[in-house]
């Protein structure tokens, strides 16, 4: 055996639902991602299952995810939302007919959403958490969690109790769906700030990966470099971030997804078709948005032309890309042989959204290297988790201050564009210390659920999205507007209890109907000193 | 999947919160919470925070009320404007005292802000920021103290983010003929192996070669050499240190290779420049479709061989002369791996000259 691959798909969204309108366009995020990337995964894992390839990997899925596979009002959405995309799709198949490539295109969505409508209802009957929970019990899959909305750990350490709440809480509610607790969690953006490892053993996390300057500016740095797991004193395994394989997919420049060949993501039909065939699958019927279902290749990326997309040439294109991802693998591994004799360990971490949203034919790339590997002597894929329970024990190390943001650190969260939202957290949390300080209040009286509701809130603010939305300016207005109304209800809450002051039950009401995330809350967790 | 609960998870999850309002009354009710006025919280205790962004830079933020201020005031008691200051102390470890401080300095702020960007000097160190009045005489008044931070160590490889989504130009849908099949796949055949022909076998790969040469070879020495230009206005940068340029932007490095160090190159994009360019091999950064700069890399091996050359040796084009010493000159594909000791980087500089 030369090495092992361990791969880690991060499946994240955060908490987008909004049951006080009939339908809400950022809820579409969800619907997109469970049908262009959760359900081909899945689908292609139960595959690979069902005919016993042997192949490992991990997936990291929020609590927010989880939450949002789990609600009723959203499964009913996603199901509504496949149903009309299947509807586009058969429509499309009857304009392009006798259209050539274009009748075949349209045809091939519209068999892929039947798919995923049957996959998500008949395989999964409405909740994606199943398949999930399947996989892992054949052996195939890995399941751990991240922080609970996915706040950016290093910029919340100011406030310690901030951390473990997003930690303990996540962990809860990953058990409470999955079934049973976590032993690896993702670091919300690959985020490691010295300290977090207590919490995260406090949790019973086994496991967590940074990235790869995390090890190399270690203390000590790791004598096998990014390929051998290490410890950090209290005995937690880090694993580091491969960085020539996450070049090769993740780079805008030099990575697979940009192939000419691949399908083009911002070339969609909701924006070339007439408005009045188009008008029932776009917004108000006059807002140009992505349907999903786009006829056309990269081509060139510097170029507006784009020529017709065609399966089969991307399909050969995604293996041969698996068979060269393979090849630089091994070729790394033998460097690291010769001068090691440990075994190495490839960390592989992507986000999962974007094999299938963002790079269609990214599925059937995995699919094609996890079959390659699995044939291959020399290679073999693995669990993160798997990486624990390695003998000897690895080599301890106090891993550097990292993320896998731009520049390697912490200016994505914290920049002029969004440094303002971090007084604002600063002073929510201050405000739900004080009131959690108090004496507890009578379980399930309203003020008990004003406190827990305050908490939730203020989790919902401290979501990493935010900040990295009003940055990079996609929905930056809705991020906004979403982190001052969390912020705003900590404070409208908390109001109530350091005014001893009866609870507005219809508005306490409407913000547990409306921000129903972690029902079992425990708001203890905000308090200093809770050990 | 009998294990599983169609709705809710596996079996024994409890259920979510849910309160069943209609839609319309949820969203009167949320509009009612959402713009009920809200006091702020009633201690009004100054405070500062402090974060780290990286190595070199933290983020301060603070409150200070009237009250608190105007309380600092009288305690300092001194003539003239006092300044509005945070004092930076660089702390030999997260538990120290302020007594203990390595050294500090004073950031003075305007008097209406309420953030401030601070540049330290070193990574990996240990900070505390202490809000309070400066004297003109210097006297000196603390009002909030921060939590101790550490700044990362080092530096990183900057890697790429997600592609934010761009608008996409309208097209005109033309029928085109069905796919032939057979025609596609004999096309991407012919262009992988050309693609192939360019990422050389293992049998041949430059990593390959360096295996070969370190397991037979003595006195080896190997290193990177990189010749290229860069548009006017910018400076090239080795590991965050610049290159001379010549008058042309010419320049011309050697690096030596360690054999542990494989990487991949990032060629970091600069601001536009209008330039043209001639290499036979390069690699290159552009922006905008406008080259920034260009560059050729040649891998050089040079040593002495006990015994049998290896093949690979051979197989790359290696001279080995009677006495067993060789030299081998290779050029580096684009798309290669290059060692992070020859990380290249180019900025404008800031007269743009």
């Amino acid at each position: 055996m030369t090495g092992s691959i361990c791969f880690i798909l991060h499946a994240h969204l955060p908490f987008i639902r909004h049951p006080e309108h009939d339908s809400f366009f950022e809820e579409r995020w969800f619907f997109e991602a469970v049908m262009e990337s959760y359900i081909p995964l899945l689908d292609m894992l139960h595959r690979l299952a069902d005919e016993r390839v042997e192949a490992r990997l991990t997936f990291s899925v929020s609590p927010t995810l989880m939450t949002l596979f789990n609600d009723p009002l959203m499964q009913r959405r996603c199901e509504a939302y496949i149903e009309q995309q299947i509807e586009l799709a058969e429509k499309e198949t009857r304009r392009t007919q006798g259209r050539g490539i274009e009748e075949q295109l349209a045809a091939m969505y519209l068999r892929r959403f039947k798919r995923c409508r049957d996959f998500l209802r008949d395989f999964c009957r409405g909740n994606l958490t199943n398949a999930f929970c399947s996989l892992r019990d054949r052996g195939i899959v890995e399941l751990g969690t991240t922080a609970a909305t996915h706040g950016y750990l290093p910029l919340l350490a100011e406030d310690e109790a901030s951390v473990r709440a997003q930690i303990m809480t996540g962990v809860q509610c990953f058990q409470r769906f999955a079934g049973f607790p976590p032993r690896f969690f993702w670091l919300p953006e690959c985020g490691y700030y010295a300290g977090v490892e207590k919490f995260l053993a406090e949790a019973g996390i086994e496991t967590t990966v940074l990235d790869a300057h995390g090890f190399r500016h270690a203390d000590p740095p790791p004598p096998g470099d990014v390929f051998s797991p290490a410890r950090c004193p209290n005995g937690l395994t880090v694993l580091a971030r491969d960085p020539a394989a996450a070049q090769q997919v993740w780079s805008a420049d030099e990575g697979y997804p940009g192939d000419p060949d691949y399908r083009e993501y911002h070339r969609d039909i909701g924006h070339v078709l007439p408005e009045e065939y188009i008008a029932p699958y776009i917004l108000d019927g006059r807002i140009r948005i992505n349907t999903g279902i786009k006829y056309w290749r990269v081509t060139d990326r510097e170029s507006d032309r784009k020529e017709w997309y065609n399966p089969l040439r991307a399909g050969e294109k995604a293996r041969r890309h698996a068979e060269h991802f393979v090849r630089m693998r091994k070729r790394a591994f033998r460097e690291h042989n010769e001068c090691s004799d440990s075994a190495p360990v490839c960390v592989a971490p992507y986000d999962c959204e974007l094999f299938g949203h963002w790079w269609y034919e990214g599925p059937r790339w995995l699919e094609h290297v996890l079959r390659l590997t699995a044939a291959d002597p020399e290679l073999e894929t693995r669990a993160v988790g798997e990486m624990a329970a390695r003998r000897p024990p690895p080599p301890s190390i106090r891993p550097a201050d990292s993320s896998w943001g731009q520049n390697g650190y912490h200016e994505y969260w914290l920049n002029e564009s969004n440094a303002w939202c971090r007084p604002e957290l600063h002073e929510a949390s201050e405000r739900l210390r004080a009131a959690v300080g108090r004496p507890p209040p009578r379980r399930g009286s309203p003020e008990d659920r004003a406190l827990k509701q305050a908490a939730r809130e203020l989790l919902l603010a401290q979501a990493s999205d935010w900040p990295f939305l009003i940055r990079s300016d996609t929905a930056g207005r809705y991020a906004e507007e979403r982190f001052r109304k969390h912020i705003h209800r900590v404070h409208w809450l908390c109001g109530f209890i350091e005014r001893n002051e009866p609870v507005n039950l219809p508005g306490l009401a409407a913000l547990e109907a409306a921000d129903n995330i972690f029902p079992n809350i425990d708001c203890l967790y905000f308090r200093d000193g809770r050990e | 999947m009998s294990d599983y609960t169609s709705n809710g998870g596996p079996k024994g999850a409890e259920p979510l919160i849910d309160q069943k309002i209609p839609p319309d009354d949820l969203k009167k009710r949320l509009d009612a919470v959402d713009s009920a006025p809200v006091e702020s919280a009633p201690s009004a205790v100054p405070y500062i925070a402090l974060l780290p962004i990286d190595p070199y830079r933290l983020h301060a933020f603070w409150k200070i009320s009237p009250s608190a201020y105007t309380a600092a005031l009288e305690q300092l008691g001194d003539a003239g404007t006092p300044a509005l200051c945070i004092r930076m102390l660089q702390l030999p470890g997260m538990d120290a005292l302020d007594e203990e401080a390595a050294y500090w300095f004073d950031v003075e702020v305007h008097g209406f802000s309420q953030s401030w960007e601070i540049d330290v000097a070193e990574g990996g160190r240990c900070y505390r920021a202490v809000l309070g009045l400066r004297s003109p005489s210097g006297r000196w008044v603390a009002v909030a103290r921060s939590r101790a931070v550490r700044t990362p160590a080092g530096r990183a490889p900057d890697l790429d983010m997600p592609m934010p989504p761009k608008q996409p130009a309208p097209v005109f849908a033309e029928p085109k003929p069905p796919l032939d099949e057979e025609a596609i796949l004999a096309d991407v055949d012919a262009e992988m192996k050309a693609a192939s022909a360019a990422d050389p076998t293992p049998g041949a790969s430059l990593s390959s070669a360096w295996s070969a040469v370190t397991e037979h070879a003595v006195d080896t020495v190997a290193e990177w050499v990189i010749e290229g230009r860069a548009a006017p206005g910018l400076q090239v940068w080795v590991q965050h240190r610049p290159v001379p340029l010549d008058g042309e932007g010419r320049f011309a490095i050697r690096r030596p290779i360690s054999r542990h160090e494989l990487d991949a190159i990032r060629l970091e994009e600069g601001p536009d420049a209008d330039w043209d360019f001639d290499p036979p091999a390069y690699w290159s950064a552009s922006r905008w479709n406008e080259p920034l700069f260009e560059m050729a890399a040649t891998l050089h091996l040079r040593g002495r061989i006990e015994g049998v050359a290896p093949p690979a040796l051979a197989a790359l084009g290696a001279t080995v002369k009677e006495d067993g010493t060789f030299g081998l000159v290779k050029a580096v594909p684009r798309g290669a791996f290059l060692p992070p000791s020859v990380r290249i980087t180019a900025h404008r500089t800031r007269d743009g000259e």
